[in-house]
């Protein structure tokens, strides 16, 4: 580390004129981050900040009055409707993040145990389909999962079925279509995690007489828990905010939030429920991320010295 | 253990695993490629007869035409700025004090974890107020704030790697600050700058719900495949798909291979 | 002429001072060396030579001009980094040329310069290869080149050669000291390795804790260390508390454990002070009646083109000495041997 890197630069004390200068000289460094945050302020932080606001509106009869009312989160709490969506999207999530983790999981340890060119094609094949929109990758699946797409064809084709199978509009399609969005998202953390552990440990826990399955559950799992947790944390807020995909495969049989959110506020321009859902699912989003936090710091590996 | 042998029946049940998920990453795409080439009014797999009918009904389209140019352009106008401003926050928090650091970090990608439907609905909110709904003002700022958490990341990561003596030693050889940004930091950087760049114009191009809000006659293409799909998938809709697919896939060759083309070349140290 | 002067130099970190207050002058062609152990404030006084570090208080001239606030790219230094900071995007010839563009030189003035500079490192032919594809010894060299063709007021290496090995790293040494002097260059050397700061340097600055502990020839300061920090920092040494037996003049008689030793140095009768005998300059033989100093050979180590042997003398005291090996009749643990202390060998530390 050069001198004037010093983590001990910043330490406070009587600074003399000099190193008041360098002092600034480093916090103008920020500045450079003002761009971005002044776009920031005005794209997200102030819309939130309205969108908390609007959330204690009151909306009868299509009038919309500012205020402290607390009419919206009552009307999530008892109408029954919402909280059974919320619900359905939490499971939705928690399915989609199981199914994913579960796939990704070996394909993470496959890429560890790949040589460098299988390990180049590993990626590709991982990061291609994150390049891809996720509208067309949809379309895709709607050609293979429809009534009449490939799959049910095929089936009625070679006689093995009558009538089609129900693939899709439901949460078979969702989960499918989602898990083939999300996979790289699931494998990237897992994987950066297994590479972190020193081969030589696995190996010394075999040496102690640990059969291979023995090693993965006592070794390599706790030590790839961090990746692991990071993963299920990914997904599970990733498929929180999903909208695109659920009414694409799910017709109007799979409900999440998000679809809910879009109703009212486009449909019956009923803002200030609108907002309030949206909180709810930040809420629900911001406890995910700190529980997983706790959960980070609870299973982290000691580093090193 | 990586390192044991490749015959053990562990590994050969993780490679089956292995190409079973390439497969299904890989295999819905390539079926949509093949059926889009159909010559047939309808899709099926494999298409009884292949032809680039749908090809050329798709490309002389005036609304299909009018979306992809809606698209590039919001995405050609979103990239430069979304380098530009992510660079400076990344470089501004490499070079800033190390106090406070990771919450500014955090902020800054935090619009990658928010739920976009969130970030639609609140700006579609803004945007009314201000009257620019429906326009580029509305839509190239909600891109931007979707496409710098990944230039932050990428030209961040770069940064991290980047060896600062680098620059010192183009100072102690009399570049000024900006000067040895510009002939040192940068080019060695660049890696990152593409990758950063390659990102933001995927996601821009792909975005659809925050468009979906603030659009009312601006029509990008996500916009105009899912109203499409209202009423059937028609082979038009695979042709589309097939071209961002072919698109894509190309950028994805470059972004992996440029990792590749300076490592294995003349960078080597 | 000074080529760089340093008056009252002091830099602080928070609470932690790194430099203490240095005054130095570097002559024009003159080659010194800052020279002390890891966190001594070397470094950072080179990094403040260079302008990446403002001092706290204090004055530094460069080339007759105040240069304390000035920043890098204003001040006529060339420097040679650690790790050599080539650019490894450009090829040796645009990296040695890019001082002169930042000076704005025409482009093939450029290119001839460069090679010259390419030239006078030996490395002419290389200069459309990349930094990445070339050997650690050469990126050295064009680090040097580099630094070299902008003509610098003054030359400063941090601990160039730390990333070569042994044999590279002893002919960089003779390289860089011939050069050097052929080009009447100043130059400030950084190293904690006390060999390469006497092999080189015209003269060399010993610093501890921020402080130059001494100043002075590379013999001076071997030879006749101003304190113990410096004795033990430059090479082995047997250092031993003595007392003043009897003093007349400049000569002294002191008595060191069991020893007797004349000594030179205007001391006073009672005293109490510390002795400095270099080992090599101990002689070892066969134990005989008539010896002055009789001993046993505690322990002996091989290196090669000597033997350290460790003696105890009479009175308990342990000596190391340092013989070339002579192939055969080798002491072993146990022998009795002899010892000759030369007049002039022990050295009152201080005096």
């Amino acid at each position: 580390m050069s001198p004037d890197r010093h983590p001990r630069a910043e330490a406070p004390d009587a600074a003399p004129p000099v190193r008041a200068w360098a002092r600034i000289g480093r916090l103008r460094a920020w500045g450079l981050v003002l761009p971005a945050g002044v776009l920031y302020a005005v794209t997200f932080g102030i819309p939130l900040a309205m969108l908390l606001g609007a959330s204690f509106a009151r909306f009868q009869g299509g009038v919309t009055t500012p205020g402290f009312f607390l009419d919206n989160y009552v009307k999530i709490a008892t109408d029954g409707v919402t909280l059974a969506v919320f619900r359905n999207t939490v499971s939705l999530s928690l399915l989609i993040t199981a199914v994913g983790l579960a796939c990704a999981l070996p394909v993470a340890m496959l890429m560890r145990r790949a040589g460098p060119g299988l390990r180049l094609v590993a990626m590709f094949v991982l990061v291609s389909p994150l390049l891809t929109s996720i509208i067309v990758r949809n379309v895709a699946w709607m050609l293979i999962l429809g009534r009449s797409g490939m799959i049910n064809s095929w089936l009625i084709d070679a006689g093995l079925i009558s009538a089609p199978l129900p693939l899709m509009y439901n949460r078979l399609g969702v989960v499918i279509a989602v898990v083939h969005v999300y996979l790289p998202f699931a494998v990237l953390p897992i994987y950066a995690a297994l590479r972190a552990i020193d081969p030589a440990r696995e190996r010394a826990a075999a040496s102690l007489g640990a059969a291979p399955w023995r090693v993965f559950v006592h070794v390599t799992l706790p030590l790839a828990a961090p990746g692991l947790i990071a993963a299920f944390t990914l997904l599970f807020i990733l498929s929180m905010g999903l909208y695109l995909t659920p009414v694409i495969l799910g017709g109007n049989f799979v409900v999440t939030l998000p679809m809910m959110i879009t109703d009212a506020a486009r449909n019956q321009y009923n803002w200030p429920y609108a907002s309030a859902m949206s909180v709810l699912l930040l809420a629900s989003i911001v406890a995910v991320v700190a529980v997983s936090a706790v959960l980070g710091r609870l299973f982290a590996v000691p580093r090193d010295a | 253990m990586p390192e044991r042998g490749f015959a053990t029946p562990g590994f050969l049940a993780l490679a089956l695993f292995g190409s079973l998920a390439t497969a299904f990453l890989v295999l819905p795409l390539a079926i949509l490629c093949v059926q889009s080439f159909t010559a047939e009014s309808y899709l099926s797999f494999p298409p009884p007869s292949f032809g680039l009918r749908w090809y050329r009904t798709v490309l002389a389209d005036p609304e299909w035409r009018q979306a992809a140019q809606s698209s590039l352009t919001i995405a050609a106008i979103v990239t430069p700025l979304s380098l530009v401003v992510g660079t400076l926050a990344a470089l501004g928090l490499d070079r800033g004090p190390m106090r406070g650091r990771n919450v500014i970090y955090g902020i800054l990608i935090s619009p990658m974890i928010l739920p976009h439907i969130v970030l639609g609905l609140g700006l579609f909110r803004i945007a009314l107020d201000l009257e620019i709904d429906d326009s580029l003002w509305s839509i190239v700022p909600a891109h931007l704030t979707i496409t710098i958490p990944f230039v932050v990341i990428s030209v961040g990561a770069s940064l991290q790697s980047f060896d600062v003596g680098l620059e010192k030693a183009a100072q102690s050889l009399g570049a000024n600050r900006f000067r040895a940004l510009w002939h040192i930091t940068l080019p060695i950087i660049r890696p990152g700058l593409v990758g950063g760049g390659i990102f933001a114009f995927i996601m821009s191009f792909d975005e659809f719900i925050i468009t979906y809000f603030l659009a009312v006659q601006t029509r990008t293409l996500p916009l105009e495949i899912f109203d499409s799909l209202r009423y059937q998938v028609s082979p038009s809709i695979a042709a589309v798909s097939a071209l961002t697919i072919a698109a894509s896939a190309a950028l994805t060759v470059a972004l992996i291979l440029r990792g590749q083309v300076m490592a294995g070349g003349r960078i080597v140290q | 002429m000074t080529a760089v002067a340093l008056d009252g130099v002091v830099k602080r970190y928070g609470g932690v001072t790194a430099v203490d207050g240095i005054d130095l002058q570097v002559g024009k062609g003159e080659f010194l060396t800052l020279l002390g152990p890891s966190g001594c404030g070397k470094s950072t006084t080179l990094q403040m030579i260079a302008g990446f570090v403002l001092p706290s208080a204090g004055r530094i001239r460069i080339g007759g001009r105040d240069s304390t606030r000035l920043p890098p790219h204003r001040r006529n230094v060339g420097m040679v980094f650690q790790n050599y900071a080539l650019f490894p995007h450009m090829t040796l010839a645009d990296n040695v040329a890019f001082g002169l563009r930042m000076r704005g030189v025409a482009k093939a003035e450029r290119r001839r310069r460069a090679g010259e500079a390419l030239a006078v490192v030996q490395l002419t032919g290389l200069a459309d290869r990349y930094p990445g594809q070339i050997s650690g010894g050469q990126q050295q060299r064009v680090a040097l080149a580099r630094a070299l063709v902008i003509q610098p007021d003054v030359l400063l290496l941090d601990e160039p050669f730390g990333a070569l090995d042994k044999q590279l790293r002893d002919r960089m040494r003779i390289e860089l000291r011939d050069l050097q002097r052929q080009l009447g260059i100043s130059l400030i050397f950084v190293t904690h390795d006390q060999e390469e700061a006497l092999s080189m340097s015209d003269r060399i600055a010993v610093l501890s804790e921020g402080r130059i502990r001494q100043l002075g020839t590379p013999d001076g300061i071997y030879r006749r260390p101003a304190n113990r920090f410096v004795a033990e920092f430059m090479g082995h040494s047997n250092i031993l508390p003595a007392r003043v037996v009897e003093a007349s003049g400049d000569r002294a008689l002191v008595r060191a454990g069991g020893l007797l030793l004349a000594v030179s140095g205007r001391l006073s009768a009672g005293g109490d002070i510390e002795l400095m005998i270099r080992p090599e300059r101990i002689g070892i033989g066969p134990a005989d009646a008539g010896a002055a100093i009789r001993g046993r050979v505690a322990g002996m180590q091989y290196l090669g083109a000597s033997l350290h042997y460790r003696v105890v003398v009479e009175g308990g005291t342990e000596l190391s000495v340092v013989t070339p090996d002579p192939g055969e009749g080798r002491r072993v643990p146990g022998d009795p041997v002899a010892l000759a202390i030369p007049d002039g060998a022990p050295f009152v530390i201080g005096s």
